[in-house]
């Protein structure tokens, strides 16, 4: 019997303890007390705060372009990069899978510091074009990562039924794979949204006195104090990028089920 | 319409993957119509060889013509071929329907026209009733159905089936083996198909080529295939076969003297003793020969029973398995070969049991000689 209990009492305990900070913060960003930590009664005004707040709401434009306009790229690149790839795993091709996997698994301050170094270099303009850069570099891999995974389990027959049929290599690509793929595809995207507008460090490096997203945003907020506002901002964001993860996830567990 | 060209005709096709040699210089006529099998164990090529046809590869040597036409570096979207794929390959994301319009709509047909061909095409196969459904709802008989539609419909001059049946259940199979024979009856087309089964190869065909590295051991009908294979290789492929290696002792003086024809000789094959059999003309004594000797062949009689025929070889029943209509029975030799005996059941004989004596015979004509 108390063996029996070891387990779940486990799985909970890790769950709290994954879970506990990020309750603490929601349930904080509706305290109506601005100081200390004692509860004095419910409140929405830190999120009426928020809206007023111009600067939060320029970072949190900011934020939203860059998000966009490097998931777009990224989408684009890491699809084509995964097609372009073929299927069968020759140890040169597998040589260059490696270069894919590698932005993901180098400490992210390299990837940062490499970045700053090098728009330096050109002399290039810090700001929304370099973040756009930056985080493109950062997503190609996920989506690259999440197309490949799925194109490895298409029967590579289906193309060659569909030009069989009459179809070009490139209309059975069009007309077969692609729709294929477009589960993994957008999961891929709503990835990359969620690592971007997550995406601290990069930015913080890249992004340059005049432009701030929404993580540097709440990073300076912080240099003074801990604020309901920041509670308010970090809840919303928590809330965000759960509904996009969920989402990407049911899209590649969904296309999963209904396909074999 | 018979056309006056043959539907497929290689011509020394080669085919290299690297070090090995997959299809080696082959030479084959496909006719106008033919239901036509490859047959072959795993890597002889048979699939290679179907892929050159459909143009999926293309050879390092030789000519791949269909109807007249070299088409051996034809893309596949291009030739008038087509092709059902093992497991069918069917576009998971769209219906049955519109898998089938896909080759119509690729010819940029009207719609209306696309419409009316693939409910046309799916009337064939019977499965009208099924056009909106997706492939993962459908049974493995009806995928198969609609992989044939899908392809039937382009109106091929040949179409090429990568072992159909291997993905079905033994019964399914079974009927399936007649409805496809029944549709290569109806739509008149020539058929060319792969497969390592034997059985599906001479039940279908009307001509098999059996395949080994690369090459082609045999051509010919079933009945000529299974009666008087090419080679040893083709004799154990094809069927169940006894293969008697042996040396041959003499040569009966030819009666009547023909050119061609078979000479009756006298063989001595080690651990079953005397035996005779018709060998070639030319034969001679000292030679070795391979003879195939197929089971059903082989007569099994109580020992001590008056003889009939040619060949007698005294034994013990070893193995009985009975299937119903059949029971397939090893019998050692006195000599210490062992004889694979399969013999209609009947009631009136029964069973017999090993360990029981008995005497095998089989007929001259019925050891064939084949290649080593």
């Amino acid at each position: 019997m108390r063996r029996s209990l070891f387990l779940p009492v486990m799985g909970w305990g890790t769950l709290a303890f994954l879970y506990l900070p990020l309750l603490v913060l929601v349930a904080f960003s509706f305290n109506a007390s601005r100081f200390g930590a004692a509860w004095t009664g419910f409140t929405w005004d830190w999120y009426a705060k928020l809206l007023a707040d111009r600067k939060i709401m320029a970072s949190t434009w900011n934020s939203t372009v860059v998000a966009a306009v490097s998931t777009a790229l990224a989408t684009v690149l890491g699809t084509l990069a995964a097609v372009a790839r073929g299927r069968e795993a020759t140890p040169a091709r597998k040589a260059k899978d490696a270069f894919f996997y590698v932005p993901l698994l180098i400490p992210e301050l390299m990837l940062a510091v490499g970045f700053l170094l090098f728009f330096g270099l050109f002399k290039a303009d810090l700001g929304l074009l370099a973040l756009i850069v930056a985080h493109t570099t950062l997503n190609v891999p996920i989506v690259w990562l999440i197309v490949k995974a799925r194109l490895e389990k298409i029967d590579p027959r289906l193309e060659d039924a569909a030009v069989d049929l009459g179809a070009t290599r490139w209309q059975a690509l069009r007309k077969v794979t692609l729709p294929l793929l477009m589960p993994a595809i957008a999961a891929g995207a709503l990835m990359a949204f969620v690592i971007s507008i997550d995406c601290f460090l990069i930015s913080f490096f890249v992004a340059g006195p005049s432009t701030t997203t929404l993580p540097i945003q709440i990073y300076s907020m912080l240099k003074f104090a801990i604020s309901p506002e920041v509670n308010a901002l970090s809840t919303l964001l928590f809330l965000a990028s759960l509904v996009l993860v969920v989402a990407a996830w049911l899209l590649q567990g969904g296309e999963d089920a209904s396909s074999h | 319409m018979p056309s006056p060209a043959p539907s497929v005709e290689l011509k020394g096709v080669l085919k290299r993957f690297g070090q090995t040699t997959a299809v080696d210089r082959v030479d084959l006529t496909i006719g106008d119509g033919e239901f036509f099998a490859l047959l072959g164990p795993s890597g002889c090529g048979k699939t290679t060889l179907l892929r050159m046809i459909a143009g999926f590869e293309f050879p390092d040597e030789g000519e791949v013509l269909v109807e007249g036409r070299d088409v051996a570096r034809v893309p596949p979207n291009e030739r008038p071929v087509n092709m059902v794929f093992q497991h069918y390959a069917l576009f998971p994301h769209m219906t049955v329907k519109d898998n089938v319009a896909f080759g119509l709509r690729m010819k940029r047909l009207s719609e209306d026209q696309v419409q009316e061909r693939a409910a046309e095409g799916l009337r064939t196969v019977r499965l009208d009733a099924l056009a909106g459904r997706y492939p993962h709802q459908l049974s493995g008989g009806q995928q198969q159905r609609v992989a044939l539609a899908r392809a039937l419909v382009n109106e091929p001059e040949v179409l090429l089936l990568d072992e159909p049946l291997a993905a079905l259940d033994e019964r399914l199979r079974q009927d399936m083996r007649v409805e496809l024979k029944a549709l290569q009856a109806k739509v008149g087309i020539s058929f060319v198909f792969v497969t390592h089964d034997q059985e599906e190869a001479l039940a279908l065909a009307d001509r098999i080529a059996v395949m080994r590295g690369g090459r082609i051991e045999q051509i010919g009908t079933p009945q000529e295939v299974y009666e008087n294979p090419a080679s040893r290789f083709v004799a154990d492929f094809v069927g169940v076969s006894n293969l008697l290696v042996g040396k041959v002792a003499e040569v009966e003086p030819l009666l009547v003297s023909a050119p061609g024809t078979a000479r009756r000789a006298v063989i001595d094959v080690p651990e079953l003793g005397r035996m005779t059999a018709y060998l070639a003309e030319g034969v001679r004594p000292g030679e070795e020969t391979t003879l195939c000797l197929r089971p059903e062949r082989i007569h099994i009689a109580s020992d001590g029973v008056e003889n009939e025929l040619e060949n007698r070889v005294p034994g013990l029943v070893e193995s009985t398995v009975f299937l119903g209509g059949e029971v397939r029975y090893r019998v050692r030799t006195a000599g210490g070969r062992a004889l694979e005996v399969h013999e209609q059941s009947s009631p009136l004989r029964g069973v017999r049991r090993p360990g029981e004596r008995v005497l095998v015979q089989w007929r001259d004509e019925d050891a064939r000689p084949v290649r080593p």
